[in-house]
């Protein structure tokens, strides 16, 4: 089944196509990793797709409804919930109190929050630091309330925003030991922006590449890895020439 | 120059304009040109009874007009001061009018106890202005640079009450004001000419201080515009106000440069205050006023802009002077207030520096 | 800490206020009265200032119509100001969600929405000013009815019914915000007052929830208006409407810590004494000082001062910065024991 159709996507920024013409279908319990050089459009994508922005033409189907152009908050009630690439905490309040947060969309009572909160912070490995503020949390204890939050929101379909950004190797194989964990106990669909490749290709059933706001390949892992095209995007023209 | 900057300024050309059209809207009889017998075509029936409405009370209006005007060339002054200072440090500084009442005492001092004529006091109030900036931004806004916004807002709330309440315990409630034994009849012109005071045009009048006050204004502004275009300074100050990292990275001391800039901004408001010393009393909560319109201009005029802040100060004068025509007495400052909301509401982006 | 520990506290503290005018003169009711009075207004407005983040400079606007509201409808149409204050109430909440509609729907935020409130304020101001069913600048005068009257809630014999009213209004208020903070409601204000955008992301209508909190902040100001208008028997636009009420609602939850439960009645136990023995003070300073006998000012003086060192030294407030001194304090002895005992070991 298709979770997620996005149908000719564009969006622009005064004469800038960030995004052209995109369009591909995510299954549901895939794990798609959308990569690209930088400046490719990808975050841009996310933000048209989680409502952040308004895109100019095309649609985005979810679950079998339209929800292009509805505002982040519906998105989310809808099921589809993204992470920032520049993690966005709630500061002053402590980790349980920003899982909360995401918990009361599904249901007003504080006793299930509260309870439904402790257990995913125990998931992704917050247990220790629940009533610590998340100001004081390191980088990589911010990317792992980032993906709480998300998870508890109870969706379908996540989009993940460079959660390795900006963390040791060690730190990021360990997230990604959370992101399958997160995709087997909760059989979720997943939309990953990454740089790390190492990880992506692991970790992604299919890979999307976007160059310049358009799609230039999608296809598994193995048949990226070969595309000419995806090296021409990410080395450029002279490696091409050179190998020539 | 994009024509985005001023969109505040035209929206607040609009409600002026609309103004004087409900003014005539509500003034010229011009239901009587629909009846039946009315006499020649309607549009010369209403033509004839504007002019004739406009013999009676466009006086009122072309004074309402000039004064707004002359006045409106102090705002602007104004709020070119607190317009520099959020552009550099991104704070609105509630104090600018508490410290414009400081530089208005300090001007009457001068006049009163050392007899210096207020625009020589000039050259005395601005530099005197410009350390006092220099000093409340080391002890009181320096620490807290790093503060939220609204903490921000809140301290030089702070520092408002303090001064306010200071100036009240040294110098009471009772309104302080100077006497020029000049500028009314014939007045020699720094010896090269006599003029007559006040001036009529179009019958409006134009009394020498507020002449002398709008010109002033508009000379300082002047000053400072070509400052902040043409000298190095002028050009670390834009830079940081621009890209503060990257101003600190190709060395400009940024720390340095804002408190210069509150210097300056601060400066601003002493010129102002010794211009307007002639025809405002100094009373504890006399810049209140300026406070405010400066800024609703500073949001009028977008920020950092030396031309938006100057537009901005002619249409709030104006703005000032006529609803005042509709609402005789103490709410002048309604009209103001519904531009504010408007300017507020229809270009965010534009106040926040940066698009969303 | 839980909601039913809020619970308990605030038992407590209703014991504690109930048993005091026990030992009160009519100075130190008037003074606990105007304490619980701040208290009261502080915890208002900490809902829309604290704890959702929306920083309000103009409190007044609602302050003004509850107090007009509540006195009109008595004075004209006979109407008890048990029931006018929350037609006042019922008038300030929309007046404050369409206030909040147009400046969140145009994404005004920060201290431009500061000064938009007050731009609100200051216009509900020259309008009453220019309103002659209101009576205009000269305000409205309650009747004296020569005693007290629990259906009319005047008392001008019996200060100690206003101590009365003014702490169960106060109690309510806190188990408002105690519900709020403790409940769905208040987990989306704090996440919303923290980051917009995440909010967002996570689900939380930030429009819908930010209206919401002030609509609720202004009715609640509003009752306090009637109850202003009630007590002192006499309002006109500058007292009610006036900038000095939107200032002084926010002393209190800034100083005691705003965006949190007992912020506000912290910074009203605090300050309250303050500003009534300055007040004191200046009406008879000792000799070195006596220049300043009788000088208006010196109190709000004082605030400004306060608020300076509030948000330069203890931006958390009371509440939050005493637990980070503690802290520090006990950091600092841990140390010294600490070198003292390597010191005793050497």
């Amino acid at each position: 089944m298709t979770l997620l159709t996005i149908d000719h996507l564009t969006k622009r920024f005064g004469g800038l196509i960030a995004v052209d013409d995109v369009s591909f279908e995510i299954e549901q319990g895939e794990v798609l990793g959308l990569i690209g050089p930088n400046g490719a459009g990808k975050t841009t994508l996310f933000n048209s797709v989680a409502g952040t922005y308004i895109p100019e033409e095309g649609q985005v189907i979810f679950n079998g409804a339209a929800i292009t152009g509805l505002a982040a908050h519906d998105v989310c009630q809808l099921g589809l919930v993204r992470t920032f690439q520049i993690v966005k905490p709630f500061a002053a309040l402590n980790v349980l109190d920003n899982v909360k947060v995401g918990a009361y969309l599904r249901n007003n009572n504080s006793q299930i929050t509260e309870s439904k909160a402790r257990d995913i912070v125990d998931f992704v490995g917050l247990g220790d630091l629940a009533h610590q503020p998340a100001k004081n949390l390191t980088t990589a204890g911010r990317k792992r309330l980032e993906l709480a939050r998300a998870l508890a929101t109870e969706p379908k379909l996540m989009l993940l925003d460079e959660v390795m950004a900006g963390l040791t190797p060690t730190e990021s194989q360990q997230i990604v030991t959370v992101i399958e964990q997160i995709k087997e106990e909760y059989h979720l669909t997943l939309l990953v922006i990454e740089h790390v490749m190492q990880a992506i290709m692991s970790l992604s059933d299919r890979i999307a590449v976007l160059h310049h706001g358009q799609l230039i390949a999608i296809d598994t892992p193995q048949a990226i890895a070969a595309d000419k095209a995806v090296i021409e995007a990410y080395l450029g023209k002279e490696f091409q020439f050179a190998d020539n | 120059m994009e024509w985005k900057q001023y969109r505040g300024s035209l929206i607040g050309g609009l409600v002026v304009i609309s103004l004087f059209a409900i003014l005539i809207y509500n003034n010229v009889d011009w239901r009587a040109c629909l009846e039946p017998e009315a006499e020649g075509f309607v549009l010369s029936c209403v033509a004839e009874n504007t002019s004739a409405w406009y013999a009676r009370y466009g006086v009122v209006m072309r004074q309402a007009t000039v004064s707004g005007l002359l006045i409106g060339g102090v705002y602007g002054l104004v709020a070119l001061g607190l317009t520099m200072i959020f552009g550099v440090l991104e704070i609105i500084n509630f104090a600018h009018g508490a410290l414009m009442t400081v530089g208005l005492y300090i001007t009457f001092i001068l006049f009163d106890t050392f007899g210096i004529d207020p625009y020589l006091g000039l050259f005395i109030t601005v530099p005197l202005l410009f350390f006092i900036g220099l000093i409340v931004y080391r002890v009181v806004i320096h620490p807290a640079r790093d503060a939220p916004h609204h903490n921000q807002l809140l301290l030089t709330l702070g520092l408002t009450l303090l001064i306010e309440n200071l100036l009240l315990m040294v110098f009471t409630a009772t309104p302080r004001a100077i006497r020029l034994d000049y500028g009314r009849g014939e007045t020699n012109i720094l010896g090269l000419f006599v003029m007559q005071f006040p001036i009529r045009i179009w019958r409006a009048v134009i009394t020498f201080d507020k002449l002398l006050a709008f010109l002033g204004a508009l000379v300082v502004t002047a000053i400072l515009y070509t400052i902040i275009q043409k000298t190095d300074l002028g050009k670390a100050i834009r830079a940081t106000a621009q890209e503060r990292d990257g101003a600190a990275l190709v060395g400009i001391n940024t720390d340095w440069i804002n408190m210069i800039t509150f210097g300056i901004g601060t400066a601003c408001v002493g010129a102002a205050a010794a211009l307007v010393l002639p025809f405002r009393p100094a009373d504890p909560t006399a810049g209140n006023l300026f406070n405010i319109t400066a800024f609703i201009i500073v949001v009028l005029g977008g920020m950092g802009n030396a031309i938006g802040a100057l537009l901005g100060g002619l249409i709030i004068g104006l703005t000032q002077e006529l609803t005042g025509i509709f609402f005789p007495g103490s709410p002048d400052l309604i009209g103001v207030f519904v531009i504010f909301i408007l300017v507020l509401l229809f270009r965010p982006q534009g106040l926040l520096g940066q698009a969303a | 800490m839980t909601i039913s520990r809020d619970y308990q506290i605030l038992a407590g503290l209703t014991l504690v206020f109930a048993i005091l005018p026990l030992f009160a003169n009519q100075f130190q009711l008037t003074l606990l009265i105007t304490l619980l009075y701040w208290a009261y207004l502080g915890t208002a407005w900490n809902i829309m200032g604290g704890y959702a983040g929306q920083f309000s400079f103009g409190h007044s606007a609602f302050f003004g119509i509850g107090a007009y509201t509540s006195t009109v409808l008595f004075l004209n149409y006979g109407i008890s100001p048990w029931l006018g204050m929350f037609v006042g109430a019922g008038f300030a909440a929309l007046f404050g969600a369409a206030m909040g509609f147009l400046t969140f729907r145009f994404g005004v935020k920060g201290h431009f929405f500061a000064l938009a409130t007050f731009a609100f304020a200051e216009m509900s101001r020259l309008i009453a000013q220019d309103s002659d069913f209101i009576n205009s600048t000269i305000g409205l005068t309650m009747p004296i009815i020569g005693g007290d009257s629990w259906s009319q809630m005047i008392f001008e014999d019996t200060k100690l019914y206003y101590y009365i009213v003014i702490l169960g209004m106060l109690i309510v208020a806190t188990m408002i915000s105690i519900w709020i903070y403790r409940n769905k409601l208040g987990y989306y204000l704090l996440a919303i007052r923290e980051d917009e955008d995440a909010a967002a992301a996570l689900g939380v209508d930030t429009l819908r929830y930010k209206i919401i909190a002030v609509a609720i902040s202004a009715a609640i100001t509003a009752i306090g208006g009637s109850f202003f208008a009630q007590r002192f028997g006499f309002i006109d636009p500058a007292l009610v409407f006036g900038v000095s009420i939107s200032i002084a609602v926010l002393l209190r939850p800034i100083f005691g810590g705003s965006g949190a439960i007992w912020g506000p009645l912290v910074g009203a136990i605090f300050l309250t004494p303050m500003e009534e023995f300055t007040k004191i003070f200046v009406r008879n300073p000792p000799e070195f000082l006596s220049f300043m006998k009788g000088r208006a000012g010196f109190d709000v003086l004082l605030f400004g001062v306060i608020i300076i060192i509030v948000v330069i030294y203890m931006p958390d407030g009371l509440v939050g910065s005493i637990p980070q001194w503690l802290e520090r304090l006990r950091r600092r002895l841990r140390g010294q024991s600490q070198s003292a005992t390597q010191e005793a070991a050497r």
